[in-house]
């Protein structure tokens, strides 16, 4: 393998003070740390994390080179692909176009929806009142199930003609697959989960943020040379603008009837899924009970407790596999992800896992006997005191109808 | 002749990475690796399907040699080949990357009728992959898998969730399945299985072998790039509340600014 381009990631022995964080940043184990830094070259994944962590700049990873790095034609347009559920738009599609209207305000570049469906055109104004300039409308009998194979084609095809510079789909079950599918058609990169998006100033791209290693860091990745800049956000992480029946917009249709359906794949029937934790997404308040609630007995008394302030109840993944609440309303990595303005964590003991999905909250308040569980630094509230002592007090103090 | 083709990623054993205060970085973390959790449900599920198709399982995985590792665990668990993707020439592939390099070794291995791969990887969380080698295919993905309820005369009918919808589908083969957890138990491993693990070559193929030019994949053909990696800061600080009455005062506070 002699035959590919120098190792890209090099150690200046002159500049190295021997201190041996860069080995302690890799992720991989693939430096060695002697007198100076040895790199594994077979397990070095070149995330970077050690050029990061050096801090007299003695480790050097080679730049693209410039004249790669302009995107390979002209493009225009923040686009964010609309998902409809149950004939409503979709929470998270109102979030992502809030944030499309932020990143536009910089960009300069209209933000435009894209709503492919069966009967759908009616959701066209409600994009345009939650922040579209335009609306593209793909409606077609065939699309009213969702393909993946399907969507896929007809989002190609259009972003094929029409060059976005930017596409923002929701986290979801069908934005994942959907949007994985659409970036390999597309030839372009996708940043799964971001939590924050932004414009960088000087390049103009867009800054894709992400939790990395189980939110331990947080990556900034950009995708300088394909388009569209394609990236998901989960529901509930971004903010939604208030909806403006006022706000004027450009709905255009585009005609798919002829396009040709993807014959290998054949949706035999449907039937309604229980929304589950879809509503943990909407809610203003929530309660997360975690392995410091005992018994079911006590998970009972919590439900009063959210019943009385309007809360929904939520878990941990360590009271889902305990069987205190069900897995459709677990919030974490391989959860939800949740915004509410109250977040109430009631013996949670806060693994990162379930901290990064809790800290778009406005308000986080911990409950746990263990002063120094780690919930308690995202928590903005705190109270150290057993579960069952604090519960049956609570419940006095907090009357049946506030 | 029938075949499946396993797709399986080693992952770090664990991806809680502790922190150094001091110095604000990762504190190395065990050496340890383990096949990602998913992947084994994605493998025990094309080995139970064999048992009554009879077709060959492949299980390949792309990684550093150490890969090699999960590879031998596949043949321990019932796969009847296994081919390592291993070049430096890889590192650095994102998504899309991988996802090529996966799809030509699948042109490589010749015919075949169903892949698998695992949801999600544990230390990345993307779900990408599986979908984009689908792409490079051009074949259906079974993404949300909740059933596979029977394959015969080149279809598979599955149940799959999209969202508010349980759908069930219909699909010719070739296709893909992203599998969870959930969808199959695992079978414990056997010590005959491991003595034939022991015993069998995992093949290795680099770049040359698949027919791609090292421009094509690793770090600079990436559409995606790392720009910056940093610790978050925390900016709040926490008021310890002295019992329960003071929560409850909070609580009704931040109740009313809500009902504002």
């Amino acid at each position: 393998m002699s035959k590919n381009r120098a190792f890209p990631l090099r150690v200046q022995e002159e500049l190295c003070v021997g201190c041996g964080l860069c080995a302690s940043s890799c992720a991989y184990q693939a430096i060695e740390m002697g007198d100076f830094p040895k790199i594994d070259a077979d397990r070095c994944r070149l995330c970077g994390s050690c050029v990061q962590s050096c801090p007299v700049g003695a480790l050097e990873m080679d730049e693209v080179a410039p004249a790669a790095e302009a995107p390979k034609q002209e493009t225009s347009g923040i686009w964010v692909l609309a998902e409809v559920e149950d004939g409503a738009l979709a929470p998270v599609s109102r979030e992502l176009l809030g944030k499309a209207v932020a990143l536009s305000a910089k960009l300069r570049q209209p933000v435009e929806a894209v709503l492919v469906g069966g009967r759908i055109a009616a959701l066209a104004q409600e994009l345009i009142a939650c922040g579209a300039d335009r609306v593209h409308v793909v409606e077609a009998p065939a699309l009213g199930q969702f393909v993946e194979e399907n969507y896929s084609r007809v989002l190609a095809d259009l972003a094929g003609r029409l060059h976005p510079d930017i596409l923002l789909v929701g986290a979801t079950q069908r934005g994942r697959g959907l949007s994985a599918r659409l970036a390999a058609l597309l030839h372009t990169g996708l940043t799964a989960d971001c939590t924050e998006l932004d414009i960088d100033t000087e390049s103009g791209l867009l800054h894709q943020i992400r939790p990395a290693f189980g939110g331990n860091l947080m990556a900034t990745i950009v995708n300088p040379t394909h388009r569209p800049q394609m990236a998901s956000v989960r529901p509930g992480v971004m903010k939604a603008l208030e909806a403006d029946t006022a706000r004027k917009g450009e709905v255009v249709r585009h005609d798919y009837s002829a396009f040709a359906m993807d014959s290998r794949v054949s949706v035999l029937n449907e039937t309604a899924e229980a929304a589950g934790g879809d509503s943990l997404e909407g809610s203003h308040i929530i309660i997360g009970i975690g392995r410091g609630v005992k018994d079911k007995a006590c998970v009972a008394e919590i439900r009063r407790l959210a019943d009385r302030i309007g809360a929904a109840v939520a878990g941990s993944r360590a009271a889902v596999e305990a069987g205190l609440v069900d897995a459709s309303v677990q919030v974490g990595q391989t959860g939800h992800t949740v915004a509410p303005d109250l977040y109430i964590a009631i013996g949670i003991s806060g693994q990162i896992q379930h901290t990064a999905a809790i800290t778009g909250a406005r308000t986080i308040i911990a409950v746990n006997p263990d002063r120094t569980a780690p919930i308690f630094s995202v928590a903005d509230y705190g109270l150290a005191l057993p579960v069952e002592e604090a519960l049956p007090q609570l419940m006095n103090l907090i009357p049946a109808v506030v | 002749m029938k075949r499946y083709i396993v797709f399986l990623k080693q992952v770090p054993l664990s991806t809680k990475v502790e922190m150094d205060e001091q110095t604000k970085t990762l504190k190395r973390s065990s050496a340890l690796c383990q096949t990602n959790p998913d992947d084994l449900h994605a493998l025990q599920m094309a080995v139970t399907l064999k048992r009554s198709t009879g077709a060959e399982v492949v299980a390949v995985s792309m990684g550093p040699a150490s890969a090699d590792a999960v590879l031998r665990e596949t043949l321990q668990r019932g796969a009847d080949r296994a081919v390592l993707l291993s070049s430096r020439a890889f590192a650095g592939s994102d998504t899309w990357c991988t996802s090529l390099v996966l799809a030509a070794a699948v042109r490589r291995i010749g015919e075949y009728d169903l892949l698998f791969f695992g949801r999600m990887a544990i230390d990345g969380d993307t779900a990408q992959v599986g979908p984009e080698v689908a792409a490079h295919l051009d074949i259906p993905q079974l993404t949300w898998l909740a059933s596979v309820d029977g394959v015969a005369d080149g279809r598979l009918r599955a149940v799959k969730l999209a969202g508010r919808v349980r759908q069930q589908v219909e699909v010719s083969l070739p296709c893909a399945l992203m599998v969870g957890r959930e969808n199959c138990a695992l079978e414990a491993p056997t010590l005959s299985g491991w003595r034939w693990a022991q015993q069998q070559e995992v093949e290795c193929w680099g770049e040359d072998e698949l027919g791609l030019s090292p421009d094509e994949v690793g770090l600079y053909a990436s559409p995606t790039r790392v720009v910056t990696t940093e610790v978050p800061q925390r900016e709040k600080e926490m008021v310890w509340l002295a019992d329960a009455p003071a929560l409850a005062a909070v609580l009704r506070d931040a109740m009313q600014f809500q009902n504002k």
